[in-house]
């Protein structure tokens, strides 16, 4: 690659959040010129505000990663940071741009521009009666998490045992007279994690959450959510105003009484409003000059789904929030694309051509788009089916439909496929050499299961309905009814799919009832299509479980009877002709296999890929290992599109890799005693076996995390960088010692110490690449230098890079504890605290 | 568990308009907003705003008809106000109120009154030698007051400035209104004039949401103040009056009607400000409260000329919490104040009135409508407030500096 094409170009990017940071990271690593230009005073953005939500495990909410970027972002070559500066317009100029800044310095001329300027949080002032705007009881969601980082919400509840805390959700979201008629699609997830968080902290808690339809989607959120409903009370509808009562009851909400057909009053003495995510005031006066369309809500928007990062600019691209509401984990990754698109098409006209095999394990919607999409860069697709798909373009030519992958072996751009193929007679055996591996598993879509006793030809799939009223419209009854969660939850893709279906059935004039728990509109497309179908007559009924439905088949109609929410201690009879069901979507039964081949864990439901923040959304704990498809999470075509770009940046890391990849971790032939623990406990599966005995490292595998090195009992593994007896070396007496992980403890550390509440003279703190390199020869020789006390501080359970350094570092304390000889006063101790939890790592090398 | 079926063509959805903004029932979200912010709050009873909504939108109008809610609502559209899909109450209970199997509950007074006015003209039935009786009174009286022969409570005076519709109450059992009201004209120095044949700004169709009598209603005003030529329409301080003036006639009628209309206060205001008007705040030296009238306020956007006013004839103005388009209804909304037996009812709905007025702390309360006005007096009385109720006009005739 022309290293020259890519020095040459420099990019603004605006905006310093996790998907400016990201864009920026990126890009400088490949040693482009960047202008990150953020108009306060910090780096982080929106999510650098956050609160960690873990419990005793990390909730995958991603805040974190603000911290951990904010300091790679901050100390890289470069990257010119213009804080304190605000883009007030770009302006463009054949085929470059120039960005005019406020406070008036010099305009920023560049190739490219990243617009990643992010949201902004909705402020409800004034906006629910009387006590919103000067009642300390009713806060913003941002304020609850300024609360939990500066560790006050128990004051703020004045020691309650029990506070009532009510959280609203949607405030500011899906209200078409405020024109701001979209969900905001990250807030309930957000409520969610937040009420679990209080709840581990407060487990007296009594906590109502008031909702229009809760968003309980993505990796893990069922299973999340599932563990947490019962220890709440869930209440369907919104309250709009908040009455201000007297000190025992601070605050009421006004509600429908669950029970009877009646007003109801509850009490509160905490209202939490989770508001929405608005757009970033400024950046539609910023794009004026330019032909960048802003929707009506003042979000960019370029109409092309799916389309991660492009505008209608192609030398603009948007990161993040500033074209719509997104998670953090999303933004991070689309300020990663963004980057990679820029790289690409730099490096597009000196791009060597060497075959690149990449495997692509399943053959349904995702795994056919990842081949397109690899071929058409120049990358060799070949595709492993799992039966999904027979009729194949010609045009990919290695496509193996009946195919049993045996085994893998090796590492990023050396992996060994052993697979056999063929029919079952002639079964034979093969091997691929391949550079990388996509797992493009998809869920299984199961017919609904008819227990309703209706006769199974009035039953259709939405794919069935769908191709009737594509080819017979007329054999379509006046009256239909769908049940958009009767299998269970719902997939994102088959709710926009049957509101799509209901909208064009309610066209043709038919009675249309959707029978629904909730509907999962999920941001602002979503709640488009919900609107649209309303609009044209579809009828939604909501019912609280599927128990509320009863169904009779009676000759030439169903009758339904339905206890809608709405209608307390009632039921309304319903008829239809036809009922309509989204199929079942299960994690496939081959997933285990799948998993196990590459040795990746599964998620809490089955599905692939584990939830852990640290490699999502298509990341592995090995390298060059990816995933796709709505086997790993809840995707909709589009979004398979962003994965999939999101997959070729990574690859196109593997095929250009920067830096001569040196993990500074070697063994010493001498001393390694060739009992393969390191194989064994390797986390990124970064060992390989030379001549069937001797162990070695492959420096593109290995994540430097340094289990291999605490492990090792001949001592044969050497971290080049930092050998034990440097890291002990500046420990003095008496003072308190923390072994860091540098992407959790230690960035919390350096908030402590950066705004002085921390001194060097009270506390070393000893970074290090991860808890796990934590021995306990480490921690004996660093007790031996006589510290008051000593800290293993790493990651939250579940975000560890290397997946076990926390429960490592664990047992390490566990064990030296244990020993005969340790001190009582000199005990060491084990601490979980991510990069925003300064705070509380500080109350436990200081206690109050 | 009662089962409730879907009527075919069910009277009430059928009816709406759905390309009508508030009649777009169709697109409720069932978010329950409305439910929070009903007038008639934690008290037992009352509709369930949403419920409402829903069983609309299901076709389930007996349910709608037998709950009582149709002439328990205030018409007050708060839980509009909260409503993100804007979905009109008043137009839903209305509808409902008109349901043929809804008839029988209309009040009593209710259907006596709507009867009388189409009748005589007037809801408490002045005939026009009544009125001209009463108002020749009242002129004589009113010159020996003003001490000058040139003052007049003029009628019928075609080619007049404005006209003034009264309340049929200020030529009934308040006639010392109108005299009040007659003062502002006079302080005007503008021409105006009653007209003998329309002497009622009430408009009780608009309750019984009957199309037909509220048109015939409403071009009983229309026709004689077009055919006296007058400029400007001004309606005595009455809510619903207004609503249906101000917003529906045009709908109503089929056409614009040819004159402006604007609330006496507005009108007041207008010549404050240009000078014309003087007024002494220093009679009224107290702080008094403002009341929002749901169908100025909420339902036809008239928020400040009144409150400018009220600022200009005492020490000053207390705003009630919540207020503007967030107002709590007096309690009296949507025909109840004018149903004799619906005392207690009132009392009900007009308790998150007076706890309001309580926090405000006030001795003075005032609102820009008789009817608001005297549901105000009734839960003044009822709850021990100890607050006087005045009407905005009333306060500044009183500080007239003539
Ligand atoms: S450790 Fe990071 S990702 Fe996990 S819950 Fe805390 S802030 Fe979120
Ligand atoms: S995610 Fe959507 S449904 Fe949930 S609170 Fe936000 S706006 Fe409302
Ligand atoms: S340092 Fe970590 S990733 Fe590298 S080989 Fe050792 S255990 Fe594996
Ligand atoms: S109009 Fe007023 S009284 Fe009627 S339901 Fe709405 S808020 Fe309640
Ligand atoms: S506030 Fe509006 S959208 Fe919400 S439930 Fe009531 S009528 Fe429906």
């Amino acid at each position: 690659m022309n290293k020259h094409a890519l020095e040459e170009k420099t990019v603004v990017v605006v905006g310093g959040g996790v998907a400016g940071m990201s864009a920026a990271r990126h890009l400088a690593q490949h040693h482009i010129n960047v202008h990150l230009v953020e108009k306060s005073p910090t780096l982080g953005g929106n999510a650098s505000l956050w609160a960690c939500m873990a419990t005793d495990t990390c909730q995958n909410c991603g805040a974190c990663l603000s911290q951990e970027l904010a300091q790679s972002v901050a100390n890289k070559n470069g990257i010119s940071l213009h804080l304190n500066q605000q883009v007030t317009a770009i302006e463009k100029n054949e085929g470059s741009y120039s960005a005019i800044l406020d406070p008036d310095s010099p305009p920023l001329k560049a190739d490219h521009v990243i617009l990643a300027s992010g949201f902004s949080a909705f402020r409800p002032d004034g906006l629910l009666g009387q006590a919103c705007d000067a009642h300390p009881g009713v806060i913003t969601t941002n304020q609850l998490n300024h609360l939990l980082t500066n560790q006050n919400l128990d004051r703020f509840l004045t020691d309650k045992e029990s506070p009532r805390i009510a959280f609203l959700q949607c405030v500011g979201s899906r209200n078409r007279e405020k024109k701001r008629d979209f969900c905001s699609q990250v807030c309930c997830k957000i409520s969610l994690r937040h009420i679990n968080k209080i709840l581990h902290m407060i487990p007296g808690a009594d906590v109502t959450m008031f909702y229009m339809d809760l968003q309980v989607i993505g990796k893990e959120a069922r299973t999340e959510f599932g563990a947490l409903k019962d220890n709440i009370r869930l209440v369907q509808g919104v309250p709009a105003e908040i009455l201000k009562g007297n000190p025992d009851n601070p605050l009421t909400l006004i509600h429908e009484n669950p029970d009877s057909m009646a007003r109801a009053a509850s009490h509160f003495d905490l209202v939490v409003l989770s508001v929405g995510l608005h757009a970033q005031p400024g950046t539609a006066g910023m794009v004026q000059g330019l032909d960048l369309p802003v929707n009506d809500w003042g979000f960019l928007t370029n109409g092309i789904p799916g389309s991660s990062g492009q505008s209608s600019d192609p030398g603009i691209l948007v990161a993040g929030c500033a074209d719509g509401p997104k998670d953090i984990i999303t933004s991070v990754v689309e300020g990663e694309n963004c980057a990679h698109r820029i790289i690409q098409s730099a490096a597009e006209a000196s791009q060597p051509s060497d075959p690149f095999p990449v495997a692509v394990m399943g053959d349904g919607h995702a795994g056919i788009e990842t081949a397109h999409t690899l071929s058409a860069l120049g990358f060799d697709p070949w595709v492993f089916g799992q039966g999904h798909r027979r009729d194949l373009p010609a045009t990919l030519n290695n496509y193996i439909p009946d195919s049993r992958v045996v085994s893998v072996t090796g590492y990023a751009n050396q992996y060994l496929l052993t697979y056999t193929a063929g029919d079952e007679e002639k079964k034979k055996s093969f091997s691929l050499s391949c550079r990388a591996i996509i797992l493009a598993g998809e869920d299984q879509f199961l017919p609904a299961g008819n227990d309703l006793g209706i006769k199974s030809d009035k039953i259709l799939s939405l794919e069935g309905f769908a191709s009737t009223l594509d080819t017979d419209p007329e054999m379509i009854p006046d009256k239909l009814a769908f049940w958009q969660d009767f299998s269970g939850p719902e997939s994102k893709q088959s709710s926009r799919q049957l509101l799509l279906l209901a909208t064009r059935a309610a066209k043709l004039k038919k009675t249309v009832t959707v029978f629904m728990e909730k509907m999962l509109v999920h941001g602002m497309d979503g709640q488009r299509l919900y609107d649209e179908a309303r609009k044209n007559g579809v009828k939604f009924l909501r019912i609280n479980t599927p128990d509320d439905i009863q169904a009779a088949d009676q000759s030439d109609i169903i009758q339904f009877t339905v206890k809608e929410v709405s209608l307390k201690g009632m039921a309304v009879s319903v008829e239809s002709q036809w009922l309509i069901l989204p199929d079942r979507s299960v994690p496939d039964v081959y997933f285990d296999a799948l998993a196990d081949l590459v040795n990746e864990p599964l998620d809490r439901e089955g599905g692939l890929q584990s939830p852990n923040i640290r490699h999502r959304l298509t990341g592995s704990f090995r390298k060059g290992v990816f995933y796709t498809g709505t086997g790993h999470d809840d995707v909709t075509p589009d979004d398979v599109q962003a994965e999939l770009l999101n997959i070729c940046a990574r690859l196109w890391e593997l095929k250009h890799p920067q830096d001569p990849a040196d993990p500074g971790v070697v063994i010493n032939e001498k001393k390694c005693a060739k009992c393969l623990t390191c194989l064994r406990v390797c986390p990124h599966s970064a060992i390989r076996i030379n001549n069937g005995v001797k162990p070695a490292i492959v420096p593109e595998a290995c994540y430097a995390c340094g289990l291999c090195v605490a492990n090792c009992p001949a001592l044969a593994i050497e971290k080049t960088d930092h050998s034990d007896d440097e890291m002990i070396a500046a420990i003095q007496k008496g003072q308190c010692v923390v072994f860091a992980c540098q992407r959790s403890a230690a960035l919390a550390a350096k908030t402590v110490f950066e705004n002085g509440t921390l001194g060097d003279q009270d506390c070393q703190v000893i970074e290090v690449p991860c808890a796990c390199r934590i021995s306990t020869g480490l921690v004996l020789k660093s007790l031996a230098r006589g510290p008051e006390k000593v800290i293993l501080a790493g990651c939250h359970e579940g975000n560890c890079q290397s997946h076990k350094g926390s429960s490592e570092a664990q047992d390490v304390a566990r064990f030296v504890n244990s020993l005969p000889g340790i001190r009582e006063n000199q005990s060491v101790f084990w601490t979980s605290a991510a990069a925003n939890e300064g705070g509380q790592l500080l109350n436990i090398i200081q206690p109050s | 568990m009662t089962l409730l079926s879907q009527v075919e063509n069910p009277y009430i959805i059928t009816r709406l308009d759905a390309d009508q903004r508030g009649e777009n029932l169709l697109e409720c979200l069932s978010c329950g907003a409305c439910t929070s912010a009903c007038s008639w709050f934690d008290q037992e009873g009352g509709p369930v705003p949403r419920l409402i909504m829903r069983a609309a939108l299901m076709g389930l109008d007996d349910l709608i008809v037998q709950s009582g809610a149709l002439w328990d609502c205030l018409l007050c559209n708060r839980c509009t106000q909260n409503c993100p899909m804007g979905i009109t109450m008043s137009q839903i209970i209305g509808q409902g109120r008109s349901h043929p199997d809804a008839r029988d509950q209309i009040p009593e007074d209710i259907q006596k009154g709507v009867k009388t006015r189409l009748e005589v003209g007037d809801v408490n039935g002045l005939t026009k030698e009544e009125f001209v009786e009463t108002v020749e009174w009242l002129a004589e009286e009113f010159v020996d007051e003003m001490d000058d022969p040139q003052a007049t409570i003029p009628y019928d005076q075609e080619g007049s400035k404005f006209l003034y519709l009264p309340n049929p109450r200020e030529l009934g059992i308040n006639l010392l209104h109108l005299t009040a009201m007659a003062k502002l004209f006079y302080a005007s120095k503008e021409t105006w004039t009653l007209s003998s044949r329309h002497t009622d700004v009430t408009n009780w169709g608009y309750f019984i949401n009957d199309e037909e009598v509220a048109r015939k209603m409403a071009l009983m005003v229309v026709e004689p103040a077009e055919e006296l030529g007058i400029e400007t329409l001004v309606l005595s301080e009455c809510g619903h009056g207004y609503h249906v003036l101000k917003t529906l006639t045009e709908k109503l009628i089929g056409r614009k009607p040819g004159f402006d209309v604007i609330s006496i206060p507005e009108f007041v205001m207008n010549y404050v400000d240009n000078g014309v008007i003087k007024l002494d705040p220093a009679i009224h030296p107290f702080k008094v409260a403002y009341h929002d009238p749901c169908n100025l306020a909420r339902k036809s956007d008239l928020y400040d000329p009144p409150r400018k006013l009220l600022a200009h004839c005492c020490e000053e103005v207390v705003e009630l919490s919540p207020n503007r388009e967030n107002g709590i209804c007096c309690g009296g909304g949507g025909g109840m104040l004018q149903d004799s037996s619906s005392k207690p009812k009132r009392m009900l709905t007009g308790k998150a009135k007076a706890d309001q007025i309580t926090a405000a702390g006030v001795t003075h309360v005032a609102a820009p409508c008789l009817s608001c006005h005297r549901q105000l007096g009734e839960i003044s009385a009822h709850f021990k407030l100890n607050v006087a109720v005045d009407t905005i006009a009333s306060m500044a005739s009183k500080c007239l500096v003539l």
